[in-house]
């Protein structure tokens, strides 16, 4: 079944013979010269995603003082970081809030600000021991200073991703926006056919190790992400009926570039971490092929009433990306007003940034070394014991 | 024809019922649309003004006569194209379709004509890329 090999690729994009497409250009080629032209001259293909990561960090290390200290308290303007690591290590969470300025300043934006070259300042602690004497420090920073920092993503590139309405009388605030009463507007997120997980749904090229565009810099999958869905009901053509996998990603924060490392605020909500991620896929077969081929239309989500207070939440109905897409939908007989939350005009720039990369040699593709399981599920938290 | 008005007052002409002036003199209709006066007694008004392109003139020379600031704009929100990030989600609360995203582009295009000020769009934009002029 096999047509075409991770080697034989890479070969193709060390000669520079590699053909490589986006989503888009993928559709619109087969559209004219159809399937099995396109099987033959399409190696790879890119897909991609921008939107907010709410499960985002970075590991930071900020290098020892004289005398030492073990930073056991952490603050990055004002933001706490995590101080159970050794000495000067530390994790510093995308939602985490600001003291000083609540949702509007956040772990996302001192990640964002270090991208962006701006300085931040730490405060640290520690208890003051004989291998680390010294007590506190205060001091502004920026990433040149740090010895490593890198993003490590404990779930990104959520596997499609419900839509949501809200139909209660009063407005709700989520991190799918400010959704108005009475079933007032939906809003929906992934970049639909363009989406990484929706375009290889059983996970056959994305894995453990596979390489990918992350914040605009070369980094990896690194695991399965948290809430790893793989279990998930599908439909025929793969794609989960509701979430489904997710991704751990890792890449070099000094590598990346602002313009896909944003600070966001989902006001009444909190902060989250915008992120652009892109992944190549190549075309190993035609059933690989097929999923690539699927359109906005072919992809289906379910509409979440976010007004409910409870874990699971009804679901208003079923809708495909290409409905949501046109502005409206109907539902129960009203026409309700539909709005993305993922930039795909930045995942469109991802996709095309990875498309160039491949293209000039400069980023070969990763074969998995590891697969994802498939039955994965996802347990509650029991409560009760 | 029909435009945006933004009218300033101080502490000074906060009082004075100049809008009602601008009614008995002049042949032109006003809507109101926002109105706001803070603890400093400073006011602002936004408002649709309908009439012909010589009677807003005038209009404008009366409110400036009468030591108002009057401008007429597109409306009272700016957005930093260098934050957005052309998601969208402004456009799911705009209640007069004055923000929009859609295909091919999917960039987001305001439309200040049929902005109307509410304002929602602020909160909303997860990037603070929109803001009051």
């Amino acid at each position: 079944m096999t047509i075409k090999t991770f080697n034989e690729i890479n070969q193709r994009i060390q000669e520079g013979t590699v053909t490589v497409f986006t989503v888009d250009e993928l559709i619109a080629y087969e559209a004219v010269h159809g399937f099995d032209k396109t099987l033959e001259k399409v190696d790879v293909v890119t897909t991609a995603t921008f939107g907010p990561m709410c499960s985002s960090g970075a590991f930071l290390n900020f290098g020892h003082t004289d005398p030492p200290l073990r930073m056991e308290t952490i603050t990055l303007n004002d933001v706490s970081a995590y101080g159970g690591l050794a000495a000067v290590d530390t994790y510093i969470g995308a939602t985490a809030e600001s003291t000083e300025k609540g949702e509007h300043y956040g772990g996302a934006h001192v990640i964002s600000d270090l991208v962006s070259g701006k300085k931040v300042t730490l405060k640290a602690t520690g208890k003051g021991t004989d291998c680390y004497p010294k007590r506190a420090i205060e001091k502004e920073i920026s990433l040149d200073d740090l010895n490593e920092a890198y993003l490590y993503n404990p779930r990104n590139c959520y596997q499609n991703y419900n839509a949501a309405i809200n139909l209660s009388g009063k407005t709700v605030r989520t991190y799918m926006g400010t959704l108005l009463p009475e079933g007032g507007n939906i809003t929906y997120s992934t970049a639909g056919q363009l989406s990484p997980l929706l375009k290889d749904p059983t996970y056959r090229t994305i894995g453990i190790g596979t390489k990918v565009l992350i914040g605009g810099a070369e980094g990896y999958v690194s695991w399965q992400g948290t809430q790893f869905n793989s279990g998930a009901p599908r439909e025929e053509n793969g794609i989960t009926t509701g979430t489904g996998g997710t991704l751990a990603l890792i890449g070099n924060l000094k590598e990346m570039n602002p313009k896909y490392v944003r600070a966001s605020v989902f006001e009444g909500y909190g902060c989250s971490l915008s992120i652009g991620v892109g992944i190549p896929i190549p075309v190993l077969d035609a059933d690989l092929l097929k999923s690539l081929l699927l359109k906005d239309e072919d992809i289906y989500t379910n509409l979440i009433d976010y007004s409910v207070e409870k874990r699971s939440r009804p679901v208003i109905g079923r809708y495909s990306y290409a409905q949501l897409r046109s502005g409206s939908v109907n539902v129960n007989g009203k026409e309700v007003k539909t709005a993305p939350i993922t930039s795909l005009k930045l995942s469109r720039d991802v996709a095309e940034d990875l498309k160039t990369r491949i293209l000039s040699g400069a980023f070969t593709l990763q074969e998995p070394i590891k697969q994802f399981g498939l039955n994965n599920t996802v347990k509650p938290f029991k409560e009760e014991a | 024809m029909i435009t945006n008005l933004s009218i300033k007052y101080t502490h000074n002409n906060v009082r004075r019922p100049i809008l009602s002036e601008v009614l008995k003199t002049f042949d032109v209709s006003i809507n109101i649309l926002f109105a706001k006066i803070d603890s400093d007694l400073e006011g602002k008004l936004f408002t649709e003004i309908e009439g012909s392109s010589a009677e807003i003139g005038k209009v404008l020379q009366y409110l400036q006569e009468a030591g108002v600031e009057a401008d007429l704009v597109q409306s009272m929100i700016q957005i930093d194209e260098n934050t957005c990030v052309n998601c969208g989600l402004c456009t799911s609360t705009c209640p007069t379709g004055a923000l929009a995203i859609e295909a091919p582009e999917w960039t987001l295009h305001f439309d200040g004509h049929r902005c109307v000020s509410c304002n929602r769009c602020l909160s909303v934009c997860p990037q603070r890329a929109i803001s009051e002029q």
